[in-house]
């Protein structure tokens, strides 16, 4: 869909070629996997270390790791045994071709960008329509609609938040555009601007000027209460215009001054004081999806590389801006110029950095914040709706099974709006997406769900109708259950050392159900099943 | 009675021990690194431990109506009406139904000024929490985790933030450890706290987990397997903790526990006072419904007496055990109601005038501090802003609000911004 976009007199704005809205693809698009072959030397050419380099993940890793990454669930016993059996040289890249067509691969990234958007407003029902907006992220993601038409979407949205998704953007920050351009540069720029809304920043290089000047492009747009008190609607929220006001700063010697501001972005494009709302907005989303832009592609393409790889170029997601240095910065360079000419496009990105041999080497652990050794895929904790589905699928349960006590959600405004089992586990395993791995920690309620619930202790049982008293009746070696039991739930087999530890288990407890039982229940406990690796 | 703020400096130490590089950076010059102001910290908080004081917040969600709970306006227009009643102190008034807790009135102080421009729940619900209003990407701290945090001692075996009928705001960058463990209904030990097995078995899994962890741990995972092993110690400790028995309400006699009131807020008064003699340093008891925007006076019928009846209870209870002096109790909502009634016999969101209570940990009782204007339409006497709530808060509890923490964006962060103690609550 192509807009119209009557801009004023003034001008002052550098033409994006091309990319708001549409299909991905100019013909600039570099085969995905070349770009990894690229990248890979780089990090060779760019990196230190004395030690030889770790070899490649077998199969069976490889299936688990991309699988988890990509589609936020785990492969089932028979994926893995046709993965592990399929003699095809190119099945690697065919995988990730599959899993990227996948609904699964949509769901999982449709939620995490959901979270990384609505993580902090306390916001809830009139405000975000949550559930509506989740789809409409979904959507986006599996038709590979471009990033950049994706962003321009949520920042130009008009109308009602129950009918017009992307509107419950605007509308989860109560339509303050202060809050809103905080998170449009903090998440689609990388660039963490809030800390000048009252002075100039110390260590970045914005002045107060010009977070206002930011705040100017969402200026005129006006948060509007719909009442439809008598019909099933509620009272939603939505985004018009309103251009006769002016977003104004206040003087900073002279608090009840107000110095009216003209929308101006950081690297100094800007529009007339007079520009109406439209024309703002659609002017900002120009400016972002810009190829020029510094910031926009760069922060994608280091928060993608961040949740895959499990550290990032940039110590944060929001360190663009700044004086820090992104280590292998060439590599980043290289992804962000190749991921522009795609025209923005998701999977190709995705592609790429799965290619590469760094995604592709054992686990390593996380590196120091300097460390320039080449770099390798370190353990990160899985997203809480991922590990809702590796639980189902390990305790195989039925997820609206009423017959488990589950809290009802609370009334307080919350981040999670699931209700029944699922937001059990989402409220115990919450996280902010964009918080870095260093951050993340275990608490005590995740641990007493995983030890201690109904939940789990009823479907690790050996007896009822659970996976494990189904097998005990089948005439399977102990050694082929324990294989089972590692397939459920850690989707590989298990090691040699791992398969001692269970025999000898088994022989000192001296009871086959009840040590299964505890084996089945340190597996769904284990680490390894809360992390991807 | 002032208390002497402790002198102190936080440094942005991960759960590592290492120094985040960003906050690093930010230091940089800064000679305050190393064993020297470890000490300090630790001395800080051993002092702090030793004047020992607790902390029970009473959250009434919602909104609660001034008009209809502490600063009634009799004969105003505004009032409707919800007649006022004479407490044990003579002068000051409180709404009718709130008979119980007019007799402990002595030990009250009624802050009637406060003021501030949030009105929407999400955000004043943050802001009486934190004392700052959300503004993207920093996250502040709640109330209950900064206590939690400056009072925790690290073997103890419970959880040092409770949070009973609701959820709280949480711990952000201090740290998961002082996030809220929530009981929803203090009439039931909370989720998953009971072993399912018996203790040598539930060791014995322990154990068979970890040795099926190594092969993990040499696989590139050792923090992340050590991390894992050090909660679940922790977490195990707390259920085959013999302190866990402190969220059994049965070993409490059941008259006490009818004193209090057979409702979920009458018996999470009941379980905060057993937790905070338990040494756990903050619980929040959290009654909602207050939001009363249609048909209020049949609501508030309905709401009033249990929390009337259970409010007076633990504060008679914790005399009577000589806890008040070292308990902070407080009383408050996100923000108070309008004067005018709506077309729904209720009454909408009011910031600009509304009312917080304060008794124990030092608070001088029988006292009403600010007022509003005859009609309750804004405040007339001695405003007190949220900040200034705050800072009075930390003071009653010993706490230095303006101790800087690194935030999660690498700026510091004061416990409170601006603000001044209302001396007034504890003069005398």
């Amino acid at each position: 869909m192509v807009r119209c976009l009557y801009l004023g007199p003034v001008l002052v704005l550098v033409l994006a070629p091309s990319l708001a809205q549409g299909q991905a693809g100019p013909a600039a698009k570099s085969d995905p996997l070349a770009v990894a072959r690229k990248a890979d030397a780089l990090m060779l050419k760019l990196g230190q270390t004395k030690a030889p380099l770790p070899g490649k993940v077998d199969d069976e890793a490889f299936l688990r790791r991309v699988s988890l990454d990509l589609t936020g669930k785990l492969p089932s016993a028979e994926e893995l045994h046709t993965f592990l059996n399929d003699k095809d040289p190119l099945k690697r890249s065919k995988l990730v071709d599959r899993l990227l067509h996948s609904k699964a691969y949509a769901i999982n990234w449709g939620r995490y960008w959901r979270d990384v958007l609505t993580y902090h407003t306390p916001a809830s029902g009139n405000y975000l329509r949550w559930q509506l907006f989740d789809q409409w992220l979904v959507e986006q993601v599996e038709e590979n609609r471009p990033w950049s038409g994706i962003v321009t979407s949520l920042i130009t949205a008009t109308g009602i938040n129950d009918e017009v998704a992307p509107v419950n953007f605007l509308t989860a920050h109560y339509g303050n555009p202060v809050e809103i351009a905080a998170t449009t540069s903090r998440v689609f720029l990388g660039v963490q601007l809030q800390c000048a809304q009252c002075h100039d920043a110390k260590a970045e290089p914005w002045k107060r000027e010009q977070f206002h000047e930011m705040v100017a492009f969402f200026g005129r747009a006006k948060i509007i209460q719909y009442k439809d008190v008598y019909g099933s609607r509620g009272t939603p929220y939505g985004i018009d215009s309103r251009n006769s006001v002016q977003y104004a700063m206040t003087a900073k010697k002279d608090p009840s001054k107000l110095i009216p501001m003209a929308p101006k972005f950081l690297t100094g494009q800007g529009l007339p004081i007079d520009a109406p709302d439209h024309e703002r907005r659609e002017g900002l989303a120009k400016i972002l999806t810009s190829p020029k832009n510094p910031f926009f592609a760069r922060a994608y393409v280091n928060r993608m590389w961040t949740a895959l790889m499990g550290w990032g170029f940039y110590p944060g997601l929001a360190d663009l801006g700044t004086d820090i240095e992104p280590r292998f910065g060439p590599v980043l360079d290289l992804l962000e110029k190749e991921w522009i000419a795609t025209g923005y496009d998701m999977r190709w990105l995705f592609q790429a950095i799965v290619a590469t041999d760094a995604y592709q080497r054992q686990l390593q652990p996380r590196p120091d914040a300097d460390s320039m050794v080449p770099p390798a895929v370190c353990p990160t904790r899985l997203r809480p709706e991922q590990i809702f589905e590796s639980l189902v699928k390990a305790l195989g349960f039925d997820e609206h099974d009423k017959s488990i006590p589950a809290p009802a959600p609370s009334s307080a405004p919350a981040v999670s709006r699931h209700t029944g089992l699922r937001h059990m586990v989402y409220q115990a395993f919450k996280i902010d997406p964009s918080l870095p791995q260093e951050e993340v920690q275990g608490t005590i309620p995740q641990a007493l769900l995983m030890m201690n619930s109904v939940l789990v202790n009823t479907y690790v049982a050996a007896s009822g109708k659970t996976f494990l008293a189904e097998a005990l009746k089948q005439n399977m070696t102990d050694d082929a259950l324990i294989a089972a039991l590692y397939q459920k739930t850690l989707a590989r087999n298990p090691r040699p050392q791992e398969l001692a530890t269970c025999r000898k288990y088994l022989r000192e407890v001296n009871n086959r159900s009840e040590a299964f039982e505890d084996i089945f229940w340190s597996l769904v406990n284990s680490t390894e099943f809360l992390t991807k690796r | 009675m002032s208390l002497e703020p402790q002198p102190c400096v936080d440094v942005r130490i991960n759960k590592h021990g290492a120094v985040s590089r960003r906050g690093f950076l930010r230091l940089a010059g800064s000679a305050a690194m190393g064993l020297g102001l470890v000490d300090r910290l630790v001395a800080s908080a051993e002092e702090l431990r030793r004047q020992n004081k607790s902390c029970i917040l009473l959250w009434m969600a919602g909104g609660p109506s001034q008009f209809e709970t502490f600063d009634p306006k009799p004969g105003a227009e505004t009032q409707g009406p919800t007649r006022a009643i004479p407490t044990s102190v003579p002068g000051i008034h409180v709404a009718e139904h709130w008979t119980r807790t007019a007799t402990v009135t002595g030990d009250l102080a009624i802050l009637r000024s406060l003021t501030s421009r949030e009105g929407n729940h999400g955000r004043a619900t943050y802001l009486l929490h934190t004392s700052y209003a959300p503004s993207g990407g920093i996250v502040h701290p709640g109330f209950g985790s900064l206590v939690a945090k400056q009072f925790a001692q690290a073997d103890f075996d419970l959880p040092s933030f409770v949070c009973v009928q609701g959820q709280s705001v949480g711990p952000s960058f201090l740290g998961v450890q002082y996030a809220p463990f929530v009981v929803m209904d203090p009439n039931r030990p909370p989720d998953n706290l009971t072993a399912p097995v018996a203790e040598n078995r539930y060791q014995r899994r322990l154990r068979l987990m970890r040795e099926l962890e190594q092969p993990f741990a040499q696989a590139g995972a050792a923090q992340q397997v050590q991390d894992h092993e050090t909660l679940y110690q922790q977490t195990s400790r707390l259920v085959l903790s013999p302190r866990v028995r402190s969220f059994n309400l049965d070993e409490e006699p059941a008259r006490l526990r009818d004193t209090y009131g057979r409702s979920g807020f009458g018996q999470g008064c009941l379980l905060a006072r057993r937790l905070i003699e338990a040494g756990v340093p903050i619980v929040e008891v959290q009654s909602s419904g207050w939001d009363t925007h249609a048909n209020e006076l049949p609501t508030l019928r309905r709401l009033i007496p249990p929390v009337d009846q259970g409010t007076a209870a633990l504060l008679q209870d914790l005399k009577a055990r000589g806890l008040l002096e070292r308990t902070l109790v407080i009383w408050m909502g996100e923000f108070g109601r309008m004067p005018r009634v709506n077309l729904n016999n209720g009454r909408d969101h009011f910031p600009e005038a509304f009312n917080v209570v304060l008794a124990g940990g030092g608070v001088k009782g029988g006292q009403v501090i600010g007022s509003t204007n005859r009609l309750g339409t804004e405040v007339a006497e001695r405003p007190i802003s949220v900040p200034d709530l705050f800072c009075t808060l930390y003071r009653a509890l010993g706490i230095n609000f303006r101790h800087e923490n690194q935030s999660n964006v690498g700026r510091p962060l004061r416990i409170v911004e601006g603000g001044e103690v209302v001396e007034e609550v504890f003069a005398g």
